[in-house]
């Protein structure tokens, strides 16, 4: 009994400590990922604690390679956008300009009931209403309401010096544009952190912070 | 980049870590397996005290590898060697029956057990 106890005041110290090492996202909406990450390290601490004659270590060592691993897909993430679509996936499409894109949420499975469900959580009762849905890696549906004169939300055209292409199609303004105001700006696609534009031409540009 | 940097050394020592634990498992099962087969040819020669001070040392190695808690992975296969072994030990003390078959089993197993303990696919899935 007394090693049961000590082990769980153990597991209970180590399991802050991994996620406090992984970081706050862990406690708020979670991406795939962390989900999985979630969901295992409670499994493996109860293993811990369930079985006094398995030797603690482990519990330890499947907990701290799963945060480790969690931190270090992060990091990779933040670098690679093909791998970060690939782990997290990416914000789709739903309702476009007030029409529902049924081929969207079929992919999604996602059914009307679950649009209307998410539309009501945040006080939206009328279809018609929403000009924008969009659908995020989190599995989190926002909504953008009509409003008059109806407004084109903007979209990410540039995306950590990589250009968006799903963005840059909706707003129907084309690579000739982007180059423009590059220029203008007077720097390249690489030095982009983020720019986000609508389809009325009005965008936002942000520059990468330089290192050091 | 902090973050990931102690995580990055925390799993460097987690998997050398586990690389060691599995060489130095390696390392003590050929060695009492060598210890065992010592006995064997000792005993086969009638030179019962070669015979009992490679079977000490062979039990000797064996305790402390058992003793190592953390290393063991499979309890009941730990004891079944530790109880051959033991049982060896009084066949040698009463000069009793040939305990050839006995250090073969006991070597048997302490293979199998290093063999489980090596990161191939089959142990894996």
């Amino acid at each position: 009994m007394l090693i049961i106890t000590i082990r769980t005041v153990l597991i209970f110290i180590l399991i802050i400590f991994a996620l406090r090492l992984m970081g706050k996202k862990q406690l708020g909406e979670l991406q795939p990922s962390e989900l999985v990450t979630t969901i295992l390290i409670s499994n493996i601490a109860t293993l811990s604690l369930e079985d006094p004659s398995t030797p603690m270590i482990m519990g330890i060592v499947p907990i701290l390679m799963i945060a480790c691993l969690d931190v270090i897909m992060s990091g990779i993430q933040m670098k690679n956008t093909r791998i970060r679509k690939a782990v997290s996936g990416t914000a789709r499409v739903v309702v476009s300009n007030g029409t529902v894109d049924q081929k969207e949420l079929k992919n999604l499975r996602y059914t009307i009931d679950d649009l209307t469900e998410a539309m009501r959580d945040q006080g939206i009762f009328d279809l018609s209403q929403v000009q924008y849905a969009i659908v995020e890696t989190t599995g989190k549906i926002n909504f953008l309401q009509k409003e008059e004169p109806p407004k084109n939300p903007p979209e990410v055209i540039i995306r950590d010096g990589e250009i968006n292409r799903d963005g840059l199609d909706r707003t129907a303004l084309g690579e000739g544009w982007v180059k423009t105001i590059l220029k203008q700006n007077k720097t390249e696609l690489t030095g982009v952190f983020i720019m986000s534009a609508d389809s009325d031409g009005n965008y936002q540009l942000v520059l990468k912070e330089k290192a050091g | 980049m902090k973050r990931i940097v102690i995580c990055s050394i925390i799993a460097a020592v987690i998997i050398a870590g586990s690389i060691c634990s599995v060489l130095y498992t390696a390392y003590v099962a050929d060695s009492v397996v060598g210890e065992l087969q010592n006995t064997k040819a000792a005993y086969a020669e009638n030179d019962t005290q070669a015979a009992k001070q490679s079977l000490e040392s062979a039990s000797e190695r064996w305790d402390f590898f058992c003793r190592l808690h953390i290393l063991i992975t499979d309890k009941e296969h730990i004891l079944e060697i530790t109880q051959i072994i033991a049982r060896i030990k009084s066949m040698l003390e009463e000069n009793g029956d040939d305990l050839t078959v006995e250090c073969d089993a006991a070597a048997k197993l302490i293979m199998n057990y290093k063999q489980e303990q090596l990161p191939g696919i089959l142990n894996i899935l």
